[in-house]
């Protein structure tokens, strides 16, 4: 056999074993260890395989790294999340945003049934989700009871309501504190920041 | 009047805040019979049950009551500015969903009576932490806390359309 010809079989041969490596995150490979890490890798590839979005799963596991959480536990979170993410999907279908995925998953988390997810699904149909789920994941978070927290949610959904007031009932629920979170202004005595741009819905 | 009197003053409002804040405990079977019910008006019509209605109505009133004020305005995609209250702290990071949990990606600024930063989110929702001059973990006090796995301080935002 020729030398070439030698080269370029064992390049072939070689190819999968590159693609494989090149394929792993280099976050994961940064800052887990091995073990967590191939753990961890094997379920996002395996979301990969199945349409689910990797991101949440990697940032999942930073999240365990970074807390200082022992590789189980690591592990276990991702694992969890990825039954999440498939059960979302498989509520929501091919079409659904990464964004909807990552609120119903915490949604589901934090209590919700799968049934409830689907019912708000038909109730917004030709609107995004993400909201009235991250609405529902925060009221449940926060300790008020399942099917409150879903009442809640279902009554706005059931009459359109607009992101900004599943937000606003959101605020209202959890306390006088949550009135100030993030993008809003801040607490009286402190100087305010100003109004943020862009804060008038989209149509 | 601020908000908690506009509340007192509106009787339907007032009554649905209050059961809302000081939720009864219901067990599993009522839970259920309460999610077949429910299953079923759907199917047969939107809702209308006196407590959907009220609701509702509660709602909509919410609504014309607090919509033209800054109550409820989303976190949008234009900015949202993460602040923490810690005067004697010599180093506050914001860490979390949108930086890959990396305490060096976004340290705050101390400003007047706190530490603050103001980052460009995608719509969604992000889950993060303050950690605290290294090492002490915090959640946003101005926040609901969000689910968390590994047992530490978390909080969520929202970031809308």
């Amino acid at each position: 056999m020729r030398p070439g010809v030698r080269s370029a079989g064992l390049a072939l041969l070689l190819l999968p074993l590159a693609l494989r490596l090149e394929a792993q995150d280099q976050r994961l490979s940064a800052r887990l260890a091995p073990g967590p890490r191939v753990a961890v890798q094997r379920l996002v590839d395996s979301a990969a395989s199945s349409g689910l979005p990797t991101e949440p799963l990697i940032r999942k596991a930073l999240e365990g790294e970074s807390k200082g959480a022992d590789s189980a536990r690591i592990v276990s979170a991702v694992q969890g999340l990825f039954t999440h993410l498939s059960t979302a999907r498989q509520l929501f279908g091919p079409a659904a945003r990464e964004s909807e995925l990552v609120a119903a998953a915490a949604a589901l988390r934090a209590g919700a049934s799968p049934s409830s997810l689907a019912r708000l699904s038909t109730l917004r149909p030709k609107e995004q989700l993400t909201v009235p789920l991250s609405v529902l994941a925060d009221l449940l978070a926060s300790g008020i009871p399942v099917e409150q927290a879903w009442t809640s949610v279902y009554d706005m959904a059931s009459h359109g309501a607009s992101d900004a007031a599943f937000l606003a009932l959101r605020d209202r629920l959890t306390g006088p504190d949550a009135r100030t979170g993030p993008g809003l202004p801040p607490p009286a005595e402190h100087p305010p920041t100003g109004p943020l741009p862009g804060t008038e819905r989209s149509p | 009047m601020d908000d908690e009197n506009e509340i007192r003053s509106d009787p339907l409002l007032s009554d649905l805040v209050s059961t809302l804040r000081h939720p009864v405990a219901v067990g599993d079977r009522a839970m259920e019979q309460v999610m077949a019910q429910l299953r079923k008006e759907s199917r047969r019509a939107p809702w209308r049950g006196r407590a959907g209605l009220a609701t509702a109505l509660a709602a909509s009133v919410a609504l014309a009551v607090f919509g033209s004020r800054r109550l409820g305005q989303p976190a949008t995609a234009g900015g949202v500015t993460f602040a923490l209250s810690a005067p004697s702290a010599a180093r506050v990071s914001l860490i979390g969903d949108f930086n890959d949990w990396n305490p060096e990606a976004n340290p705050l600024r101390r400003g007047e009576g706190q530490w603050s930063v103001t980052l460009k989110l995608k719509p969604g929702r992000y889950r993060y932490s303050f950690v605290v001059d290294g090492s002490s973990w915090r959640a946003d006090p101005r926040t609901p806390p969000a689910e968390d796995d590994f047992g530490t301080p978390t909080s969520a935002v929202t970031v809308a359309n």
